[in-house]
């Protein structure tokens, strides 16, 4: 399986095991889409950690408990290194506030530039 | 900016000042600045909110943590009185014992004065008047003194160690010590209506039923405390199959249906905490099941809040030894009897020796060793009295002593006990049941055994 959806991301894993996870335009995420989409993370990675790159250029909200989620032990489980995708004056704020506040597991970094993103992410140890 | 779009900002932005972190800013479709800015301020509420939660929670627990605090500090304070209440019962007993001897041997020695006086010559009408007064006098201490050794009692029954041995008891006689005990908190709220039934016996600890009663009667009171109208406890006994039942019923409020069962958990109470524990029932219950009975509320037929106590009756019944009860016994040409006395307590002891000096012949002997030392010489005794607390040689070892060079004597042995009973000294009375004299003496008990100690030992 290579391909995947939920309510508020479509998911694609490339050839070099990176899962692409899109948030879809004007999705408000919540704590419930932050599990499922973390399960669906781990299902592409066949139960392992992927390295991951969230693009969250479409996002709209983003709740607190959702937030945590992302960086919590669950997401660790399935998560090896996050590269957050950021476009839109929203989309910055939120993962602004998703990297300082919310202390982190795994190595994240912000991106503007899908290949640069990816370049990052393929660097990242196992 | 539109002012709209900058208005909404303001408004949630009052509004947090307000310290309600509530409301959130719509973010448009767009995605814009502002929207970033509303996002920004959205995700700071949020944060706030969930801090103020968990302030709030930590602020609640730290209150709970608080009134338990303070709530354990009673329950210790509890246990500290009733130690403290049973070493003052103990220290009382002796003096209070030497007093009411004192008093009535002056008595007795007024009346023979009287006797004595005659009638005629100068003056002889105005001692007898004087003579009078001093009587009177010391009726009235007399009557201080019987006051003062029925609170001794029941604060000696109420208060005793904990690791008291159980024993075969009188649930009816525990209800009286604790209901006379409770007396100063329901005499003002209510009537209390005792209804005994004399009950079989039961093997239990004295101390711990007394404060299962007392608890029941305080609340009790407490429940029917602050209405006007005529109120009423009723506490009754009675034997139900293999279970002795004790209820503590009241005309107050009662208990609202959801709470009944809540009651008994510990620290449960609708009072305010300088009043409340909540440890109350929670006691109760515990005692009684510590009884092998149970404890349980209900409804009652004066509409107040019945407990209904459930403990077993005693198993094997051992035939109770014959209860020293002299006020049946008729001293009919009472014979001159030997009496041994052994106390460490020489007040006492002279006290003792006065007031059965006047019918019988008296020995005394001050301290256990003494005791011992005199019986080896000596045993032509109708009757020994010992004290069964002295400072080495005890009652016991005193007991123990004449069972291997004297058995001939054990059955006029008879001891005197003044509360806060070792282990040692409780077994012993479990074991041996000796006839036994509650102390503070009380003469006319002594009196009845010195004149006929077979019809007590
Ligand atoms: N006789 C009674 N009538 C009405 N309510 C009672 C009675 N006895 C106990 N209660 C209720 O049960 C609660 C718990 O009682 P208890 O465990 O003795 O603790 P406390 O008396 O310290 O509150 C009381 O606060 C009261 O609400």
């Amino acid at each position: 399986m290579d391909e995947a959806s939920t309510v508020t991301c479509t998911f694609r894993r490339d050839a070099q095991g990176v899962v692409h996870a899109v948030m879809r335009a004007g999705c408000e995420m919540t704590l419930a889409d932050a599990k499922e989409n973390v399960a669906m993370i781990f299902a592409l990675g066949s139960s392992q950690r992927s390295r991951v790159l969230v693009d969250m250029r479409g996002v709209r909200s983003q709740t607190r408990d959702a937030r945590q989620y992302f960086a919590g032990a669950e997401a660790e489980k399935a998560t090896l290194a996050v590269a957050l995708l950021i476009g839109s004056p929203v989309s910055r704020v939120l993962a602004n506030f998703f990297l300082r506040l919310s202390p982190q597991r795994i190595p994240t970094a912000l991106f503007t530039d899908e290949e640069a993103a990816i370049v990052w992410l393929v660097e990242q140890q196992a | 900016m539109s002012d709209d779009r900058l208005d909404a900002i303001l408004e949630v932005l009052m509004s947090y000042a307000r310290q309600d972190f509530s409301p959130r800013l719509a973010v448009s479709e767009r995605r814009d600045e502002v929207d970033a800015i509303a996002t920004g301020i959205n995700l700071l509420a949020e944060e706030l909110d969930g801090e103020v939660a968990s302030r709030r929670e930590l602020e609640s627990a730290y209150d709970r943590l608080k009134t338990t605090q303070a709530q354990l500090g009673v329950a210790e304070k509890f246990a500290a009185i009733g130690q403290l209440a049973n070493g003052v019962a103990h220290e009382l007993n002796n003096p209070a014992a030497w007093v009411l001897l004192g008093v009535d041997a002056a008595r007795r020695r007024l009346a023979h004065v009287r006797g004595l006086l005659g009638s005629d010559g100068p003056g002889a009408a105005r001692v007898a008047a004087e003579l009078a007064v001093i009587d009177d006098a010391l009726t009235d201490a007399h009557a201080g003194m019987e006051r003062m050794r029925a609170v001794i009692n029941d604060l000696r029954t109420l208060s005793r160690a904990d690791a008291e041995v159980p024993v075969e008891l009188d649930l009816d006689e525990v209800v009286r010590s604790a209901c006379q005990l409770a007396r100063p908190a329901y005499l003002s709220v209510a009537r209390l209506v005792l209804d005994l039934g004399s009950v079989p016996p039961i093997i239990g600890d004295r101390g711990r039923l007394g404060q299962l009663v007392t608890n029941l009667v305080i609340n009790a009171a407490y429940a029917v405390a602050d209405s006007s109208n005529e109120h009423e406890i009723a506490v009754t006994t009675r034997a139900d199959g293999d279970d002795v039942v004790l209820a503590v019923e009241d005309s107050g409020p009662g208990i609202p249906e959801e709470l009944l069962e809540r009651v008994f958990e510990p620290y449960f109470t609708t009072k305010p905490s300088e009043v409340g524990t909540g440890l109350g029932l929670a006691l109760v219950r515990k005692i009684a099941e510590s009884h092998g009975g149970t404890a349980r509320i209900s409804r009652g037929t004066r509409r107040g809040a019945r407990v209904e106590v459930r403990i077993p009756r005693a198993r094997c019944e051992t035939p109770a030894p014959p209860p020293a009860s002299p006020q049946s016994v008729v001293r009919v040409g009472a014979r001159k009897n030997r009496v041994l006395i052994v106390d460490d307590e020489p007040m006492l002891l002279r006290a003792l020796a006065s007031a059965i000096g006047d019918s019988h012949d008296v020995v005394t002997a001050l301290g256990g060793q003494a005791g011992i030392e005199l019986l080896a010489k000596d045993r032509a005794f109708d009757l020994v009295l010992c004290d069964l607390q002295m400072p080495g040689v005890d009652g016991v070892a005193i007991y123990e002593s004449l069972a291997s060079s004297a058995p001939a004597l054990l059955p006029r042995f008879v001891v005197m006990s003044g509360g806060a009973v070792t282990s040692r000294a409780a077994q012993f009375l479990d074991k041996v049941r000796p006839c036994m004299l509650d102390k503070p003496i009380d003469i006319d008990q002594v009196l009845a055994v010195a004149a006929d100690p077979r019809a007590h030992t």
